[in-house]
């Protein structure tokens, strides 16, 4: 009996380890869902410090109008004095997750005002998430204007 | 003794990172790879090869924002090849760069695409970010995002 409950057993513990379980799947999902809104109130607020937690090092990310910036670059954009957002709301938002990585993709509406003159946006984005040590942490963002 | 152990897990440590930088470039390449085949099988609409790149769960925004699921999208490009008038006759990557992440590589870089719409020649230029993502032995992309470049 031990022997014939032993190759099961091996086979539904690998299963188990292998197979991430629902409840696992909702809570990162929940997680890095909460993680696109804190990016959007550190960027508000221009939190730096916030931001830097959430982006990984290595970050690639482009904006609206094609230009591109590393992570420092980025951060950089934020803090100008001549930026004045006054809100970045997502839309909607759509996690998609594949173990350690995940795509999230939606679409952000921002308004505010840049060197005296206001600005509306709305595009759509999608930001790309891996686990890295535990956290999970943003490696590429790129956003497009919604045209239509 | 406890000199040559840790100069053994120096070696150790080194060798283990070499194999990683290597495993890394060759990563690299296979994802240039399929950036180009992706790029010759758009434009010889050639469906099957891009089914075989493209996860079934892929989401694609395109460059005027619009969103495409995998279905969609391989149902423009059959379109588009037996609508002449409206294909993209040129796609031709300017710059590509990938980063690898485990089992995930980034791929971003600039597109140049010329073809006609209604009858009107355009040309543009896009910067592309496109996720892959190591599934069962086989990279495949699971995002794709294309951005004009107004500057």
């Amino acid at each position: 009996m031990r022997i014939l409950l032993s190759p099961f057993l091996l086979l539904s513990l690998t299963l188990a380890m292998a197979t991430p379980v629902p409840d696992q799947l909702d809570a990162a999902e929940t997680r890095i869902l909460a993680l696109e809104n804190a990016w959007n109130q550190a960027e508000e607020h221009k939190d730096v410090n916030a931001l830097d937690s959430l982006l990984d090092a290595t970050l690639i990310y482009i904006d609206y109008d094609g230009s591109v910036m590393d992570k420092a670059q980025f951060m950089a954009s934020i803090k100008l004095p001549s930026l004045h957002p006054e809100q970045i709301v997502n839309e909607s938002m759509t996690a998609h997750l594949y173990g350690d990585s995940a795509v999230v993709t939606g679409i952000y509406r921002e308004k505010g005002e840049k060197n005296g003159k206001p600005y509306l946006r709305r595009g759509r984005f999608t930001d790309t998430w891996v686990l890295h040590q535990g956290t999970w942490v943003c490696v590429a963002s790129q956003s497009t204007l919604i045209m239509k | 003794m406890r000199r040559h152990g840790s100069l053994a897990i120096l070696l150790c440590l080194a060798s283990a990172a070499s194999l990683a930088q290597t495993s890394d470039q060759a990563t690299k390449s296979k994802i240039a790879a399929l950036e180009q085949l992706w790029n010759q099988a758009y434009k010889s609409a050639d469906t099957k090869a891009l089914d075989s790149i493209l996860d079934d769960a892929i989401v694609l925004v395109n460059d005027d924002g619009s969103v495409q699921t995998k279905a969609e999208f391989l149902a423009s490009v059959k379109s588009s090849a037996s609508q002449p008038t409206a294909q993209q006759q040129q796609v031709a990557p300017e710059s590509l760069n990938v980063e690898v992440y485990g089992n995930v590589a980034i791929a971003t870089g600039v597109m140049r695409v010329k073809g006609v719409e209604n009858g009107k020649s355009y040309t543009r230029r896009e910067r592309f970010v496109d996720t892959w993502l190591l599934k069962r032995g086989n990279w495949v992309c699971i995002g794709t995002n294309a951005t004009p470049v107004q500057h």
